[in-house]
C-alpha cells in the first residue's frame, strides 16, 4: 500500500505545473555594458573604400585571392580613421542591444555572423599628432603600435579620370615597397586616401600597385547628417612596436596552430587544418 | 650682419642658377586659427599644371619651393569646409598669410552598390564545396575545418566550445542524440551546404522567448528528394595470423516527407565501432538525468581495464553494428520518428595478472593467467511522437533498452576456476513534454518516468571443490526527475534560482550459495529516496574581474525497509554545500582563478547491503549496514601567463582536495579470499595536486616545445587484515612534446612521458618505500607528396620497470599509405611491424600492487577500398 503510495505522489510531483513569467526566464545572463571609449574627434566626411588584396602577380597561375573587405575612411578636424565597415557595425550593434538590455552571450551569437571575414586594423591617421596610431589583433590579443606619420613623395601627371563622379588626377609613387598609382580628386580638398596613403592635393579615390596585388577603390562619400564621434577604444590591448608586431603576424600566418595551440585557451584539439600555412600578403612591404 | 649678408648673396646665386623662388606662410580662418591640413598648390598661371603643393602642418604653416621660369604663378589654397582661395602672386620668394572663409561642406554624394553585408538572422550558411580537399570522406571531416566546429572521435560536435542542441538533416531530427552515425557516415558529395543555427530553439512555441544560447547543425542535401539512396560501401580484409575483415555499409534516403538511415558496421581488426552508437549530450540537463544517474549493480564495473596503450594495440574484438532510424511527416508541424540500433561486441582478452597484497606479516602474492571474453549485445527502440507548431509542443518518447553482457573467465592460478558473470540491464522509459503558450505566459509540463530492472549473476567454480559459488541480484529501479528556475538581473549582478526533485526507488534482492554454506547471504531491502534542492546562484561580473557563489540547499529524505528483519529506517537530512570561485585579470598578459567549495553528501540503499556478497571468485563484500556520510572540500588556485608577443606560455595550478567518510573500508584475506567491508570509523583522505606547463614556439624552425610537469600526493589511512597503516602514494611525470612542420608537405610530431610511482606504507616504527618508473616516447611522421598520395610512419618506444632490477622494453611501428581516385578510396596498413608479443605494466593501488601483463595484436596488414556512391 505504502509503495503504491510512493509511486503515485512522483507521478504527481514529476508533473508539475510551471506557470512563469517569459521575461524572468530570458533575464538570465549578464547584460551586455557599452564599451569605453574616448572620442578623439568628428567625422566630417566619411568614404568607403573596396580594399582588395591578391598573392602573385596578375595573370600569373600562382596568383591567389586573399580578401576583400569595405574599409570606411572617417576624416575629422584634425584625425582620421580607417577600419573595416563589418567592424564598424558590430560596434553600433552592439550599442543598441546594451540599450535593449541584451545579454553579452546572444549579443555575441548575433553579431559573430555578421563580422566573418572582416579585417582587424584599425588606424589612426594624425593620432597622436604627427603620428599614426595602428590597431590590429592577432588572436586573442588586440595590440597597438604608433609611428610617424609620413606621406609619400608623389608625382603627379596630368592624366585625369572620373569616379564616383569626380574628375580625378593620376599621381605615383613608391611607398613601403609596393609602386602605386592613385587617382586624386581636387574637388574634395582633403590631403587623405585610404590606409596609410595620403599626401595628395585632394582626396584619394582609387590606388592600385604594379604588381596589381594591394587595390583600394571609392564606392562611396557622404556627409554625415549627425555628429557622429571619431573613437579609440578604451580596452584593453598590448602596446608594442610595429616591427615586434608584424614580425608576430607573419609567424602566426605561417603555422596558427602552434601559436593558438600553445596558449592552451583551446581544449579539445584543433582542426585537421590548422596548422596549414595561411596566405599572407601584407600591404606594407619594408619600412 | 655677416650671416645675413652671406645669406641674401646665397639666395641670389641660387635664384640665378636655378631660378628657384621660396615661399612660405600660414593658412588661417576668419577666426584667426590655423587651418592644420589645408591644401597649398602652387600651378604655372599659363596651363593648371601643379608645380608645387604642400599640406599646412599643425601650425598652419608651410613651405615650398619653386624651380620654375615664369614671371607670375597661380596658388590655391583649399580645405573642405572652406571656400577655396586662389590669388595670383609674382615669382618671387615671399611670405604668405592666407584667410580661408568657411562654407558649408558641398560635395556630391555617391554610394555605389556594396556587396557588404546580407542580413543572414541567426543561420550561418557554409559551402561544403568551399571547404572540401581530396582526403575528406565524409560530413564529420567538413565540419572539422568550420572555424568554431569541433568534432569528436565519436562524432559528437561542439560549436565555440559548447555542444550542439540538435542535429538536423533537412531541417529534419532523425537521429537524436546518436548524431554520431551521420557525422561519421554522411558522405561528402551527398551535402551542398552545413548550417550552423545560432540560438537554436527547437521548440517553436518558445522561440523570441527563452534563449538557448545553443547551436544547431543542419545538413542542406544536394539532392532533398531522391530517389536513389547515397552512401558508402567499404571493404577491406587483412593478416596474415588470422584472417582480418571489415565491412560498412552506410545508405541515406531523403524526401520532403520521410528520411532513412540505414547502416551496418562490422569488423575483426581493433577498431572499436561501438562507439559509433555513442548518445552525444545535447544539453545539460540530459546530462545530469541519464548519465549521472545511471544504474548501478552491485558487482562493480566488472569490464575490462584500460592499459595505457592504444586501443587498436590490444583490442580483439569482432563487432556488428546496426542501425535504423526513419522519420515520417504527418502535417506541416507533427512528425513520428523511429530509432533501434543493435549492437553485437565480442572481446578476447589474454592476461596474466600478479596482486601483491601487503600483509602484517608478510606480502601475499597471487599469480592469475586468464583468458576473458566479454559478449555484449545491445539493443533499443525509441519511438517518438512530435507536434512542434508555433502555439504548442507536444512531445513523447518512448523508450525500451535491453542489454546482455556477459563475461566469462578462465582463470588459472592456485587453482583453476571458471568465472561467469551475467548483467543483463533492461529499462523502459517515458518522457513527455507539453508546452503552451498563454498571451504572456508559459504552461510547462515535463515528465520523466524511467523503470530498470538488473538481474545480475555471478557463478565461480573451482576446479577443487565440486559446488559452484553463485550470486544472484534483482535490482530494480524507479526513477523521476523535475527541475525548474527562474532568475533576475540587475546592473552587473545575476541571481538564479533553481528548483529541483528527483526520486529514487528501488529494490535489492541478492542470494549468496556458496559451498561453506555457513556464510549469510540473503539481502532483501527496499528504499525510496527524495532529493529536493533549492539553489540560489550569484553571479558579478566585471570586465577585469568575475565572482560566482552557489549556495544549494539540499533536503534528503531516505527510507530504506529490510524485508528479512522486517524493519524499517529513515533518514532525513539538509545540507548546504557553498562553493566560491573567482577569475581575475592582473594584466593582459596574466590570469588568476581561485575557486574553494564544500559539501556534504550521503549514501544510498547500497550501504545497507549487509550480507556477503560475491563479487569475484576471491573478492566477497558485506557493509555495516550504517549510512555513508561524507563531507569534501576542495580548494585551488592557478595562475595563466602568456605572452603571445614572444610566443611563450605558462600556466600553474595548485590544488588541495580532503574527503571525510564516517565509514572506513577495510580487507581482509582468509587463504587467498578477500573480504571487503566497511567499518564505522572516521578516515580522511588528503590529496595535494600540482601541475605546471610551459609552451615556447620557434619561429624560425617552425616548431614547438612544451613541457608539462605533474606531481600529485595522495595521503590516507587503510585497513587490511584488521591493522591500520598510513599510506602515501606520490606520481611525478614529465612530459616533454615538439611539434614540427618541416615542410608544407611534411609534418613530425615527438612526444615522451615519464612518469615515476611511488608507495609509501607505514609501520609502527618505520616505513616500507617502492618505486617504479616508467618511460614512453612517440615520434609520428606525415608525408604528403601529392594530393592523391599520403603516407603516415609511426614509431613508438616503452620502458616499464616491473621491479627494482626487471623492466621491458618495447618498440612498435606503424605504416600506412592511402592513394585516391574519384570516387574510389585505397588504404594500406601495416601495424606493430616488429610484431610485438605482450605489454606489461605495474600499478599500485593502496596497500595492493598489481601487474599486467596483456597479449597484443600481432603484425597485421589491412588492405580497404571505399566507394562512394
Amino acid at each position: 500500500m505504502k509503495k503504491t503510495y510512493i509511486l503515485l505522489l512522483s507521478l504527481f510531483i514529476v508533473s508539475n505545473l510551471q506557470a512563469q513569467h517569459i521575461e524572468s526566464n530570458s533575464a538570465e545572463k549578464v547584460p551586455l555594458t557599452k564599451s569605453p571609449r574616448i572620442i578623439i574627434d568628428t567625422v566630417s566626411i566619411q568614404c568607403a573604400y573596396q580594399q582588395r588584396i591578391f598573392l602573385g602577380k596578375k595573370d600569373t597561375p600562382e596568383r591567389k585571392f586573399l580578401g576583400e573587405n569595405i574599409m570606411k575612411l572617417q576624416i575629422g578636424k584634425q584625425i582620421s580613421k580607417y577600419w573595416d565597415e563589418k567592424v564598424m557595425l558590430q560596434d553600433s550593434l552592439m550599442d543598441a542591444y546594451a540599450e535593449q538590455g541584451m545579454d553579452g552571450i546572444s549579443a555575441l551569437n548575433k553579431i559573430m555572423p555578421q563580422t566573418k571575414g572582416a579585417s582587424t586594423i584599425k588606424l589612426f591617421k594624425n593620432y597622436p599628432n604627427g603620428k599614426i596610431t595602428t590597431e590590429d589583433r592577432i588572436p586573442f590579443d588586440t595590440y597597438r603600435y604608433e609611428e610617424d606619420f609620413i606621406s609619400p613623395n608623389w608625382t603627379i601627371s596630368t592624366d585625369t579620370i572620373t569616379i564616383c563622379g569626380y574628375v580625378c588626377n593620376k599621381a605615383a609613387t613608391t611607398f613601403r615597397g609596393r609602386n602605386y598609382t592613385a587617382w586624386f580628386t581636387n574637388d574634395i580638398p582633403l590631403s587623405n586616401g585610404p590606409w596609410k596613403l595620403s599626401g595628395l592635393t585632394g582626396l584619394i579615390l582609387r590606388a592600385i600597385d604594379d604588381k596589381q596585388e594591394v587595390s583600394f577603390e571609392c564606392i562611396s562619400i557622404e556627409i554625415p547628417q549627425k555628429v557622429v564621434p571619431i573613437y579609440i577604444e578604451k580596452n584593453d590591448y598590448l602596446k608594442t612596436t610595429k616591427k615586434t608586431f608584424e614580425n608576430t603576424k607573419k609567424e602566426y600566418m605561417k603555422n596558427p596552430a602552434a601559436f593558438v595551440g600553445m596558449s592552451g585557451l583551446i581544449k579539445g584539439g584543433l582542426p585537421a587544418n590548422a596548422s596549414k600555412k595561411r596566405a599572407y600578403n601584407p600591404i606594407e612591404l619594408t619600412e | 650682419m655677416k650671416e645675413r649678408w652671406i645669406f641674401i648673396v646665397f639666395v641670389l646665386v641660387s635664384l640665378c642658377v636655378q631660378g628657384q623662388t621660396i615661399i612660405e606662410g600660414s593658412v588661417k580662418n576668419e577666426k584667426g586659427n590655423y587651418l592644420e591640413g589645408a591644401i597649398v598648390s602652387i600651378t604655372s598661371d599659363t596651363d593648371n599644371n601643379i608645380i608645387g603643393y604642400k599640406i599646412a602642418d599643425n601650425k598652419g604653416c608651410f613651405r615650398l619651393q619653386i624651380n620654375r621660369n615664369a614671371s607670375n604663378l597661380k596658388v590655391t589654397a583649399s580645405l573642405l569646409g572652406y571656400r577655396t582661395k586662389q590669388t595670383t602672386i609674382s615669382n618671387k620668394s615671399q611670405n604668405l598669410n592666407l584667410v580661408l572663409q568657411s562654407k558649408e561642406i558641398q560635395i556630391k554624394e555617391v554610394i555605389v552598390k556594396s556587396s557588404a553585408l546580407k542580413q543572414r538572422g541567426d543561420t550561418l550558411a557554409y559551402s561544403v564545396s568551399s571547404f572540401k580537399s581530396r582526403g575528406d570522406r565524409t560530413i564529420g571531416d567538413i565540419l572539422k575545418k568550420i572555424p568554431g566546429i569541433e568534432v569528436s572521435k565519436s562524432g559528437a560536435i561542439k560549436y565555440n566550445g559548447e555542444a550542439i542542441n540538435k542535429f538536423y538533416i533537412e531541417g529534419m531530427d532523425l537521429l537524436d542524440s546518436k548524431y554520431g552515425i551521420a557525422t561519421n557516415n554522411v558522405p561528402v558529395d551527398a551535402v551542398t551546404n552545413v548550417e550552423v543555427i545560432e540560438n537554436n530553439q527547437p521548440i517553436k512555441a518558445l522561440k523570441n522567448f527563452i534563449e538557448t544560447g545553443k547551436a544547431a547543425i543542419n545538413l542542406k542535401l544536394k539532392n532533398g528528394n531522391m530517389k536513389v539512396p547515397v552512401g558508402t560501401i567499404r571493404l577491406g580484409c587483412g593478416g596474415p595470423e588470422s584472417f582480418l575483415w571489415n565491412f560498412d555499409a552506410f545508405a541515406l534516403q531523403a524526401n520532403k516527407k520521410r528520411q532513412t538511415i540505414a547502416m551496418y558496421k562490422t569488423c575483426n581488426t581493433g577498431n572499436d565501432i561501438a562507439a559509433e552508437l555513442t548518445e552525444q549530450s545535447l544539453n545539460i540537463s540530459d546530462m545530469e538525468s541519464s548519465d549521472l544517474n545511471s544504474q548501478k549493480g552491485i558487482f562493480g564495473s566488472e569490464t575490462f581495464n584500460n592499459p595505457p596503450l592504444e586501443k587498436e594495440r590490444y583490442l580483439f574484438n569482432k563487432a556488428h553494428v546496426l542501425t535504423l532510424n526513419s522519420l515520417w511527416k504527418t502535417n506541416k508541424d507533427s512528425q513520428f520518428r523511429f530509432n533501434a540500433n543493435y549492437l553485437r561486441d565480442v572481446r578476447d582478452e589474454t592476461t596474466q595478472k600478479t596482486s601483491s597484497y601487503f600483509l602484517p606479516n608478510d606480502t601475499l602474492v597471487i599469480n592469475e593467467q586468464s583468458k576473458q571474453c566479454l559478449t555484449r549485445s545491445y539493443a533499443d527502440g525509441l519511438f517518438t511522437y512530435t507536434d512542434n507548431s508555433a502555439a504548442h509542443f507536444l512531445s513523447n518518447s518512448l523508450k525500451i533498452k535491453a542489454i546482455w553482457s556477459n563475461l566469462n573467465s578462465s582463470i588459472e592460478g592456485t587453482n583453476r576456476v571458471i568465472q561467469n558473470y551475467d548483467l543483463p540491464e533492461y529499462t523502459l522509459q517515458n518522457n513527455f513534454r507539453f508546452v503552451k503558450k498563454m498571451g504572456k505566459r508559459l504552461f510547462d509540463i515535463s515528465s520523466l518516468i524511467r523503470y530498470s530492472s538488473l538481474p545480475q549473476a555471478l557463478v565461480a567454480q573451482r576446479d577443487t571443490i565440486t559446488l559452484e559459488q553463485s550470486q544472484d541480484a534483482r535490482i530494480g529501479n524507479l526513477f523521476t526527475d523535475t527541475k525548474s528556475y527562474i532568475s533576475f538581473a540587475k546592473g552587473h549582478s545575476t541571481l538564479k534560482l533553481k528548483f529541483g526533485l528527483e526520486t529514487t526507488i528501488q529494490n535489492i534482492n541478492s542470494t549468496l550459495a556458496d559451498y561453506t554454506s555457513t556464510i549469510k547471504g540473503i539481502n532483501d531491502l527496499q528504499s525510496s529516496n527524495f532529493e529536493f534542492t533549492v539553489n540560489p546562484i550569484y553571479n558579478y561580473l566585471r570586465r577585469k574581474w568575475s565572482a560566482q557563489i552557489n549556495v544549494p540547499f539540499v533536503q534528503h529524505l531516505l527510507s530504506v525497509k529490510s524485508i528479512i528483519q522486517n524493519t524499517s529506517n529513515n533518514y532525513s537530512a539538509l545540507y548546504i554545500n557553498p562553493s566560491f570561485n573567482f577569475n581575475y585579470e592582473i594584466h593582459p598578459f596574466c590570469k588568476v582563478r581561485g575557486s574553494y567549495s564544500y559539501s556534504q553528501d550521503m549514501g544510498d540503499i547500497m550501504d545497507f547491503l549487509d550480507s556477503n556478497i560475491l563479487t569475484s571468485y576471491r573478492t566477497m563484500r558485506i557493509t555495516s549496514g550504517i549510512l555513508s556520510k561524507t563531507k569534501k572540500s576542495s580548494s585551488s588556485l592557478s595562475l595563466n601567463y602568456r605572452n603571445p608577443l614572444s610566443a611563450l606560455f605558462f600556466n600553474t595550478s595548485i590544488m588541495y582536495f580532503s574527503s571525510t567518510k564516517n565509514l572506513m573500508n577495510t580487507q581482509k584475506f582468509i587463504g587467498d579470499q578477500a573480504v571487503i567491508s566497511t567499518k564505522e570509523q572516521n578516515s580522511t583522505n588528503h590529496v595535494w595536486m600540482w601541475e605546471a606547463y610551459t609552451g615556447k614556439y620557434v619561429a624560425d624552425i617552425t616548431t614547438t616545445f612544451s613541457l608539462s610537469a605533474n606531481y600529485s600526493l595522495n595521503k590516507m589511512k587503510m585497513q587490511q587484515q584488521g591493522v591500520e597503516y598510513p599510506v602515501s602514494m606520490i606520481i611525478t611525470s614529465l612530459n616533454p612534446v615538439i611539434n614540427s612542420k618541416i615542410t608544407e608537405h611534411l609534418f613530425a610530431d615527438y612526444q615522451a612521458e615519464l612518469i615515476n610511482s611511488k608507495q609509501k606504507i607505514g609501520l609502527p616504527k618505520q616505513y616500507t618505500e617502492s618505486s617504479l618508473n616508467q618511460i614512453s616516447q612517440k615520434l609520428k611522421c606525415s608525408y604528403y607528396p601529392t594530393k592523391e598520395l599520403g603516407f603516415n610512419v609511426q614509431v613508438e618506444h616503452l620502458y616499464n620497470e616491473i621491479t627494482k632490477s626487471t623492466f621491458s622494453s618495447l618498440a612498435f611501428a606503424n605504416l600506412g599509405i592511402s592513394y585516391k581516385f574519384k570516387q574510389l578510396e585505397c588504404a594500406i596498413n601495416y601495424n606493430n611491424i616488429f610484431n610485438q608479443k605482450d605489454y606489461s605494466y605495474v600499478s599500485y593501488s593502496g596497500l595492493d600492487t598489481y601487474r599486467y601483463s596483456y597479449k597484443l595484436r600481432p603484425a597485421e596488414i589491412v588492405i580497404n577500398i571505399s566507394f562512394r556512391y
